[in-house]
């Protein structure tokens, strides 16, 4: 909405034993570990449907979201359905009358794919390296690395200006319930994230690969969309390009030797239409 | 709060809340949430909110908003909580974790209502998690219990956390 977004509530910080990369590949592609990681939290809180995605990973939709990667380390992970942001809130109704009431204002502002189908959906940012944000979960969120295996994570929640109280309330609230310190999704993902990288520092694990294949060679260019994008939420196409920006920037001597690309960017008139 | 009547509640009263607290202790320790749910009035308000540190100096407004929760529960919610943790998905606490709540400076303060009491406590919980993490989280409550029939009943906790950044990964435990 042309208000803008803002940030709410106080700061909620905690510390996590994790290396800084593995929350941000667990935000940006990894849409299959919600069935398992957060299979308690989603039979406790799911109220519409997210691409299919369940409890126990027995089916999903792949037409029904994008992974886009392909800009220098950004990521966008997105439903296409205009609605499903707000699929782990109990009581959703508030939040989608405020999004069918501007509807109209957002598709003639940003377009058709974006108004109807991007706006209000479960849409996950990667600024490469670490900082990610959710329209539809609602929540901003900084990974501050302090030394080998340890992080400090910030979360806010993030409402639109647009909005009245009651839905900035309501989203202020869900982000707590949801994601905050005493979070339903969060607090599954803190020592799966820990184990993964206390695991890692084993002799024999070090050695070995890092596997992130699924959905390899399924990617390229969509009309009216930039980016190399792979088809819905469950791929590992978007930690492949984190992981590549990562190795980039850990290869690279200097800062000029850092690649700067922006795969199939839109033209200017694309970009009017999009 | 201030919170200092003139007089006391009678003694007996004291004792049953104090054992209420432990007796709840003991229960969460030992993960028996049906029986501390039990222990809980219909219309419970069980909330946790963020705190702002702040420069004594900072005069900024309030957040538009308000500050935020960490938990913000009534009766459904702490179920909803409960039935989460039984549902055998929750991996951070498989194997079950030892958590150990030590509750003390208990006040029990006189309300108007003879059935009703302010109860101020400080909880320290010791949590020994994964192989060999361990964390101990200290916290302030303030609380309202009422009594029903033979029973006091838990109606209200406001909870302070001391910790401005939460040392552990989850809070997965109640308070």
């Amino acid at each position: 909405m042309p208000g803008g977004s803002a940030l709410l509530g106080e700061t909620q910080k905690m510390v996590l034993g994790t290396n800084w990369k593995l929350p941000v590949e667990n935000v940006c592609g990894d849409g299959y570990h919600l069935g398992w990681a957060h299979a308690g939290a989603m039979s406790a809180v799911q109220s519409m449907d997210l691409t299919g995605l369940n409890v126990g990973n027995s089916g999903v939709d792949l037409d029904g979201g994008l992974s886009v990667a392909g800009m220098n380390g950004h990521m966008v992970l997105s439903a296409l359905d205009g609605v499903s942001g707000y699929a782990f809130y109990p009581d959703p109704k508030p939040i989608l009358e405020y999004l069918e009431a501007n509807r109209q204002t957002v598709i003639d502002r940003l377009g058709e794919v974006r108004g109807k189908q991007v706006w209000g959906a479960q849409v996950n940012i990667t600024i490469f390296p670490n900082l990610q944000l959710l329209p539809g979960l609602n929540w901003f969120r900084v990974y501050h690395p302090k030394g080998p295996g340890q992080i400090e994570q910030w979360t806010w929640a993030m409402a639109e200006n647009d909005m009245l109280e009651a839905v900035k309330t309501q989203i202020l609230e869900n982000q707590c319930l949801t994601v905050g310190l005493a979070g339903l999704f969060d607090n599954d993902d803190g020592d799966n994230l820990a184990a993964c990288t206390e695991q890692s520092r084993g002799w024999r694990t070090a050695q070995m690969d890092v596997y992130t294949n699924m959905a390899l060679g399924r990617s390229g260019k969509r009309e009216g969309f930039p980016g190399d994008i792979a088809a819905g939420l469950v791929s590992e196409h978007n930690q492949r390009y984190f992981y590549r920006r990562w190795q980039e920037h850990m290869m690279a001597e200097t800062w000029a030797e850092v690649p700067t690309y922006n795969i199939n960017s839109l033209t200017a008139q694309e970009a009017e239409h999009a | 709060m201030l919170d200092r009547p003139l007089s006391p509640p009678p003694v007996e009263v004291i004792v049953a809340v104090t054992q209420a607290l432990h007796c709840e202790a003991r229960l969460l320790d030992n993960e028996d949430f049906d029986g501390w749910l039990a222990m809980l009035n219909e219309d419970i308000c069980y909330r946790m909110e963020l705190k702002s540190r702040r420069f004594r100096a900072d005069r900024s407004p309030p957040l538009p908003v308000g500050p935020g929760v960490i938990f913000n529960e009534d009766l459904g919610r702490l179920k909803l909580r409960v039935d989460r943790l039984k549902s055998g998905f929750v991996w951070a606490e498989d194997p079950p974790n030892f958590i150990r709540r030590a509750i003390s400076n208990v006040e029990v303060v006189a309300r108007p209502a003879e059935n009703e009491v302010r109860v101020h406590s400080v909880l320290i919980m010791h949590r020994n998690r994964i192989d060999g993490t361990t964390r101990v989280l200290t916290a302030a409550r303030t609380d309202l219990w009422r009594g029903e029939g033979q029973a006091w009943l838990l109606a209200a906790r406001d909870i302070v956390l001391d910790h401005s950044v939460l040392p552990d990964s989850n809070l997965n435990a109640f308070f």
